[in-house]
């Protein structure tokens, strides 16, 4: 190389380096975002250490007398270490409408929501548990939930598809595969659960790309609704979500996911992540970045006997089979939709039964296309 | 070639401009004080970097200023375009593949035109790298890249690499192996040369449009699965001087192609699988001893699969986007040197490699 050669060789160069660098860490970002997860459902404050387990709740509240949990399971159990002995009120919003608070002596407040639910109780100081439970919990029967995704922008006119999803009939509760708003911004973020309080269930989300847009290591969807990266137990089935708005699982996500495929070998177990591992259309590749990490994926759940997969991102919808367990992308919530698929804005209302270990899907269509 | 790419290159790029008719390549470069050289690298990045050309525009090569102002209007078309048509068909898999290869090369455009810009403006294509005119017969090549990956626990492999070619024939092999991991992937990847340099014949300049046909195979032993691709694809090379003088030395490539293949897995039934392949990249030629060899490449390839897959991104924008990556091949001595190579897409790989090369002159 000649010495006038050598000046050329550092535009490029810079450029290289300006890439490379714009891209350092965005491997382990999922990662990040995983580990800044995993301080969600513990908190103290006022006089009182809360834990709850598995993380299964924000802790929306901590002030004297008041604590507000937002879960993402129909059970939980919450570990209280108060300083000294005093009464509390318990919210928690996205309850199941049935639930009990037991554990400690406890009075239900009423509360205009079917799904916000109240107790006072008196706490002793010191440890104390206090669970969260519906009757039913463990009546190992069919049952029907809701899935769905996507509604991203269209967000602020979903009104009907609320009303919609509200005016089914048996509905357990919703599950969400994520990109519930088009950036992540907050008050995103509090419009879904303002929509939500049209409906007598539950919902539980995993997160999406689109909660990414304000911040991709402590988006608001962890401050408002908790973990994405969950998994529970209900009836003698298992769910189990998962955070995939980068693409990838973390690291930390992989580990939890080991544990919770055990738990869930015996029965049925629905596997839910926003990013279709695999695109049913490969040549889009609207998945994973690495082929190689979805077929790891696909390869674990499916030797783990997962019984059924659900992704949005995609917007449409699609039955079909990866790695011989049965799947479903719903992507309806009313993102931009796909053209010539033949259908439009939607969800899904599945009946499971945990029993045969069978889930049978049902479309919705809501708009001009019912 | 997508009709578009076809345009955008040989439109903009390699039809000769009405100042640089007589043959570019040997046209003399106008020689520039080492202060307009510094104001006109200055102006390749402000307003350079939004007004590509502009560092040419202030070096007085305005002939090729307005070329590389072109090819990044075309390249912000073809990404705006694109955007927008996914918008319109909500990324409906009829239209995907073109819309696809639209966005990718639209930004090969806009990028190549701006790193073109910077390049020449600074060098002015003084003291130059030279391409090779006529193909080696063949190269060997043998080393190790250290891997990162967040997902897989393997830190290493090793890498074989052959080309033998024959006429416009070139057949190229690549085996993988990890080194603390059971993996492996092997590529075969026959190519016919259209167009451009032969080991039995000598070409203009290191311009090339290749044809070529593929097979891809991945084992992950642990993991229990394999992938088989087979793949066909057009890549193209023009070397920049053909666009203006200043550019001598530098020159950009384009991948358009598709593969099909699917994926196994241990007791499972094969399942069929696609993946779109585009890229574009952007380099230099290293040196001009008429035995040499060398070259440096940025590049972008969208394909997911193998080590490296696609970025992850900040924001929202992750899945879709392939790797990033710089290539580095560089003559030592006699018929030997050393490639230096780095990506950056779901996984860190970098390394290098020992290379012979047989045959091939500048
Ligand atoms: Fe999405």
């Amino acid at each position: 190389m000649s010495a006038t050669g050598r000046p050329a060789v550092w535009a490029p160069a810079v450029w290289a380096l300006a890439t490379v660098t714009a891209l350092t860490g965005c491997v382990d970002l999922a990662d990040e975002r995983a580990a800044n997860e995993a301080r969600i459902g513990q908190r103290r404050g006022a006089g009182l250490t809360v834990a709850v387990q598995d993380g299964l709740a924000a802790v929306r509240v901590l002030e004297p007398g008041r604590l507000e949990l937002w879960p993402q399971a129909p059970g939980l159990t919450v570990d209280l270490d108060a300083e000294a002995a005093g009464e509390w009120v318990i919210e928690v919003r996205n309850a199941l409408p049935d639930a009990l608070l037991s554990g400690v002596a406890a009075t239900p407040e009423p509360r205009d929501l079917p799904t916000h639910k109240a107790w006072r109780v008196t706490l002793p100081a010191g440890p104390s548990r206090v669970d969260l439970a519906a009757p039913r919990a463990a009546a190992v029967e069919p049952f029907r939930i809701i899935a769905f995704a996507d509604t991203q922008e269209a967000l602020p006119e979903a009104g009907d598809f609320f009303a919609k999803m509200a005016a089914q009939r048996d509905i357990e509760f919703g599950l969400v595969s994520g990109d519930l708003t088009d950036m992540g911004y907050p008050d995103e973020v509090r419009l879904f659960q303002r929509r939500m309080e049209v409906l007598p269930f539950p919902l539980y989300a995993t997160l999406g790309n689109h909660e990414l847009g304000e911040s991709s290591t402590a988006p608001a969807f962890h401050r408002y609704f908790g973990r994405a990266s969950f998994s529970f137990p209900w009836r003698g089935a298992r769910f189990t979500l998962v955070d995939s708005g980068t693409a990838t699982l973390a690291p930390r996500t992989w580990r939890s996911l080991h544990t919770w495929l055990a738990q869930g070998r015996d029965g049925f177990h629905l596997f839910m992540t926003h990013m279709p591992p695999l695109d049913v259309a490969g040549l889009r590749n609207n998945a994973f970045a690495s082929r190689a990490e979805a077929h790891k994926l696909l390869g674990t759940l499916a030797r783990a006997g997962v019984d059924l997969t659900i992704h949005g991102h995609v917007h449409s919808f699609h039955a079909y089979a990866q790695v011989g367990m049965p799947a479903f992308i719903t992507g309806g919530g009313g993102g931009i939709g796909e053209a010539f698929d033949g259908i439009d804005r939607h969800f899904l209302v599945i009946e499971i039964d945990p029993v045969a270990q069978t889930a049978l899907p049902a479309v919705v269509r809501v708009g001009a296309a019912e | 070639m997508t009709p578009f790419l076809a345009t955008a290159l040989s439109l903009l790029l390699a039809t000769p401009a009405p100042g640089a008719a007589a043959a570019p390549e040997s046209g003399p470069v106008p020689p520039a004080s080492a202060g307009r050289r510094v104001a006109a690298g200055a102006g390749a990045v402000i307003p350079g970097l939004v007004v590509h050309g502009a560092g040419h525009f202030i070096r007085g090569e305005s002939d090729t200023g307005w070329r590389l102002l072109a090819a990044e209007g075309v390249g912000l078309g073809g990404m705006v375009g694109g955007i927008a048509g996914l918008a319109v068909t909500g990324a409906s898999p009829r239209t995907v593949v073109p819309l696809t290869w639209m966005i990718v090369q639209g930004f090969g455009l806009f990028g190549v035109s701006a790193l073109a810009d910077l390049y020449g403006s600074v060098n002015g294509g003084e003291g130059a790298g030279a391409p090779l005119v006529q193909a080696p017969d063949l190269t060997v090549d043998l080393g190790y890249r250290a891997l990162y990956d967040p997902v897989f626990p393997y830190t290493g492999l090793g890498v074989l690499g052959a080309t033998w070619r024959h006429r416009g024939l070139a057949l190229d092999g690549r085996l993988w192996v990890a080194a603390d991991h059971d993996n492996q992937r092997l590529e075969l990847t026959p190519r016919w040369r259209l167009v451009g340099p032969r080991p039995d014949r000598a070409a203009q300049d290191g311009s090339f449009l290749d044809l070529r046909t593929g097979v891809a195979w991945h084992r992950f032993g642990p993991e229990r699965f394999q992938s088989l691709f087979g793949e066909l694809a057009a890549r193209g090379r023009l070397d920049l001087a053909r666009v203006g003088p200043t550019l001598r030395g530098s020159f950009a490539e384009a991948e358009v192609g598709a593969a099909l293949g699917g994926t196994q897995h241990a007791g499972f039934d094969l399942e069929g699988e696609s993946l779109l392949l585009a890229g574009f990249a952007f380099g230099l030629y290293l040196g001009h001893a008429r035995d040499g060899f060398g070259e440096v490449a940025l590049y972008y390839d969208h394909r997911h699969d193998g080590y490296v897959g696609g970025a992850k991104l900040r924001g929202l924008g992750s899945g879709t986007p392939g790797h990033f990556g710089l290539r580095t091949r560089l003559r030592v001595w006699g018929p030997w040197g050393v490639d230096l190579h780095g990506e950056v897409g779901a996984t860190w790989l970098g390394g290098g490699s020992l290379v012979y090369q047989w045959g091939g002159r500048r």
